[in-house]
């Protein structure tokens, strides 16, 4: 009989405002069970957003996620409008879009360089950051910043899209879906990328509506579900694009997935750009919002992005409440871990792309009966997994 | 003499520790970029280390959180001497829009002593090489280039 | 008829709330479709565990998509949100202000777990009827009996901290 270790991952983790810190419990080098804690970047927004006024909750909840940050502002503001009935006009809804895209194909570039590096494939890493500075520089011409656009207020857009912008950022689109396309052909035929994610971390449609996984991880698995097609919002009801769906249900799905919307956002983006409507850009919000409640969804590029909020009649409100789509996928991929090798960890909890990028983790060996006590760090555990799969 | 040597290349070729004391991921994506092809922090001889142990320069962004303030503290004892802190970003220079929730501590400077603050929301990642090159310059003794003065609370 | 329109007519917005009105004529009440896709009603904390039952057997698609607690002063309410039929059902559970206790859903979603135990961090209603409920979002050394989200919480015990 093997010796059970505890491996703790964590907690330094990133992820949106749920950061975790893993307790893997090994036979050898089969994991076997997983627990999960939470809470290292609870900033306690929720609370906050009590205290403040819609507009400047619109600023908090841009930081929620520095990488879906329009995604949280535009299903907060969805929320707001609902209630105080507000109808947003055409040309605000296409720029929504328009930002909402751009945002994807770059989270989505990010994801594939950080699934690069955790599989020990750097150079993947390097040229997909590379493209990734198009598509925030095409969003910095947008917005006036590269991360935390602020493009949204309640009743609209705080800035408008023009003639020569239009064209610039039409001619970044060609480049881009060149490159995606050399990218989705990469992973599906490199040995290295193949090895890796082929049949790792397993789940099938059951189990991932079991979990109640969203996004790209529900999608990979065979579930047909898409907030912007089921439950359009802003002008998706007018966009053309397909649902990516794959059956696979491991890493190699999951990738599939995610490189093939990168075609579908380009498609959306050039859609509307060529038809954006003419028009004013908000519509007068009124500073207090009457009493109500109201759901709002978003597909983010990590999944469904729910956002609750109850107003009071006054001018802030009086519950928020905000589920980022990690969340949902955290604790699938923690079940479907049991039975993976140790070597796996990085990448598959890379999968479900909780912003995994950044930030050394310290990891401890214990060995339960001597209590020996070994440390390593996250960077150490990749090296780990890439020389165990050379072998 | 030595001393000398180490200090030259302390500054020739930093190496730093990057940690997250509960960021929102923006300017973490941003450290990270200052690798990628288009910034490459490496051309100046700095390198992105996993662990506090082999690194000189910890850059620390986000509010410090509750959960992760204990966390921030043992790795920076961790680091050896002389250790610098850089704090990158609006929310670790002050707390930023987080400042008064009940599970943030405030800015890094709250918890461990900081030598280069680097504001924006999230930092640009020239303004992250902008300051790392200018706490170089202050290792250096070169005030000129950092007219920084670190106010901080010692722990 | 758009792309997506198409695309969207082949799903079957089902009249979700009419057949759970149906369904539990004696457990439901107030329901509501605000617009569509949105539909709202409250149920009772015993039928609970049968109404969650049948609205996540409806269609191959179901699940929950996030349980919300809200303070509203007299009284607390817990949403349980789900996708369903084509449409984002919401079921409110009032609950006792001295007494906010809710039976788990977990055996019928188990990613209800990080929901209910994020629930109870913060706003402190209890949950039967499954494991422990282990600190999930509030720090290790978070004193007992603090919920931050409750509207009566004035911050930590011991007033300012150092930071």
């Amino acid at each position: 009989m093997m010796a059970k270790y505890t491996l703790p991952v964590g907690p330094q983790h990133p992820a949106l405002k749920e950061p975790e810190s893993f307790w893997f419990k090994v036979e050898g080098e089969v994991i076997v069970d997983v627990d999960i804690r939470l809470g290292y970047n609870h900033r306690g927004i929720e609370k906050a957003c009590e205290s403040r006024n819609y507009i400047q909750c619109l600023y908090l909840i841009e930081r929620i996620c520095g990488i879906c940050s329009h995604s949280h502002t535009t299903a907060f503001a969805q929320c707001v409008e609902e209630i105080a009935g507000l109808e947003i006009p055409a040309r605000a809804k296409y720029i929504r879009v328009i930002v909402g895209e751009l945002e994807r194909l770059h989270s989505h570039l990010l994801w594939l360089g950080v699934a690069g590096h955790e599989i020990g494939f750097d150079t993947l890493f390097m040229y997909s950051w590379r493209d990734r500075e198009a598509v925030l520089d095409l969003l910095e011409l947008i917005t006036g910043n590269r991360v935390n656009y602020a493009i949204n207020t309640i009743g609209g857009v705080r800035r408008d899209i023009d003639g020569p912008k239009r064209e610039q950022i039409l001619s970044q689109l060609d480049l881009l879906a060149d490159r995606a396309k050399f990218y989705a052909d990469l992973v599906t035929t490199d040995s290295t990328c193949l090895a890796r994610l082929e049949n790792v971390a397993k789940f099938s449609a059951e189990q991932a509506r079991a979990f109640g996984t969203v996004g790209p991880t529900a999608r990979a698995s065979g579930i047909d579900l898409d907030v912007r097609r089921d439950d359009p919002y802003a002008a998706y009801g007018e966009m053309p694009f397909k649902v990516i769906i794959s059956d696979r249900g491991d890493l190699l799905g999951r990738a599939i997935v995610r490189l093939e919307e990168i075609g579908e956002s380009i498609k959306i983006l050039k859609y509307a750009l060529q038809n954006l409507p003419d028009g004013p850009l908000t519509v007068k919000a009124p500073r207090k919002v009457p009493a109500g409640e109201a759901v709002s969804r978003y597909e983010a590029p990590r999944g469904e992005d729910i956002h609750y909020v109850r107003a009071d009649g006054s001018d802030h409100p009086e519950r928020v409440k905000v589920r980022a789509p990690t969340m949902a996928n955290i604790y699938a991929i923690g079940e479907s871990m049991k039975g993976s090798y140790v070597a796996d960890i990085p990448i598959i909890i890379a999968s479900i792309d909780p912003c995994f990028s950044c930030t050394d983790r310290m990891i401890k060996i214990v060995r339960q009966e001597s209590g020996e006590a070994r440390t390593m760090t996250w960077e150490e555990l990749r090296q780990y997994g890439i020389r165990w799969y050379q072998q | 003499m030595l001393k000398q040597l180490i200090k030259k290349s302390r500054i020739s070729s930093p190496w730093l520790v990057h940690f997250n004391s509960g960021a929102c991921n923006a300017c973490d994506i941003e450290v990270v970029d200052t690798l990628t092809p288009r910034f490459d922090l490496e051309r100046f001889g700095v390198l992105l280390k996993a662990t506090p142990r082999h690194a000189d320069i910890l850059v620390c962004s986000g509010p410090v959180t509750r959960q992760t303030r204990d966390r921030l503290i043992r790795i920076y004892q961790q680091m050896p001497e002389p250790r610098f802190v850089v704090a990158v970003g609006s929310c670790a220079c002050t707390g930023g829009v987080f400042h008064g929730c009940y599970s943030v501590h405030g800015g890094v400077d709250a918890v461990i002593p900081v030598d280069a603050y680097i504001p924006g929301c999230p930092v640009r990642p020239d303004a992250i090489i902008d300051g790392v090159v200018k706490l170089l310059g202050k290792i250096r003794g070169d005030t000129e280039a950092c007219p920084l003065q670190s106010n901080s609370k010692a722990i | 008829m758009s792309f997506a329109e198409q695309q969207q007519s082949d799903l079957s917005r089902k009249d979700i709330l009419a057949d759970l009105c149906a369904q539990f004529p004696d457990e439901v009440s107030g329901a509501v479709s605000t617009r569509p896709g949105r539909a709202w009603a409250e149920v009772s904390k015993e039928a609970l565990h049968r109404v969650v039952e049948f609205l996540l057997g409806c269609d191959d698609k179901a699940y929950l998509s996030t349980i919300t607690a809200v303070d509203a002063q007299e009284e607390f309410q817990v949403l349980y949100h789900f996708w369903a039929g084509g449409t984002e059902v919401t079921l409110r559970v009032k609950l006792d202000h001295n007494n906010p206790v809710v039976p788990t859903i977990m055996d019928l979603a188990p990613g209800a777990n990080f929901y209910e135990r994020e629930i109870h961090d913060l706003m402190g209603i209890e949950v039967t009827g499954r494991g422990e409920l282990k600190r999930l979002i509030v720090t290790d050394d978070w004193p007992e009996g603090n919920h931050p989200l409750r509207k009566d919480w004035k911050g930590l015990p011991g007033g300012e901290d150092d930071g």
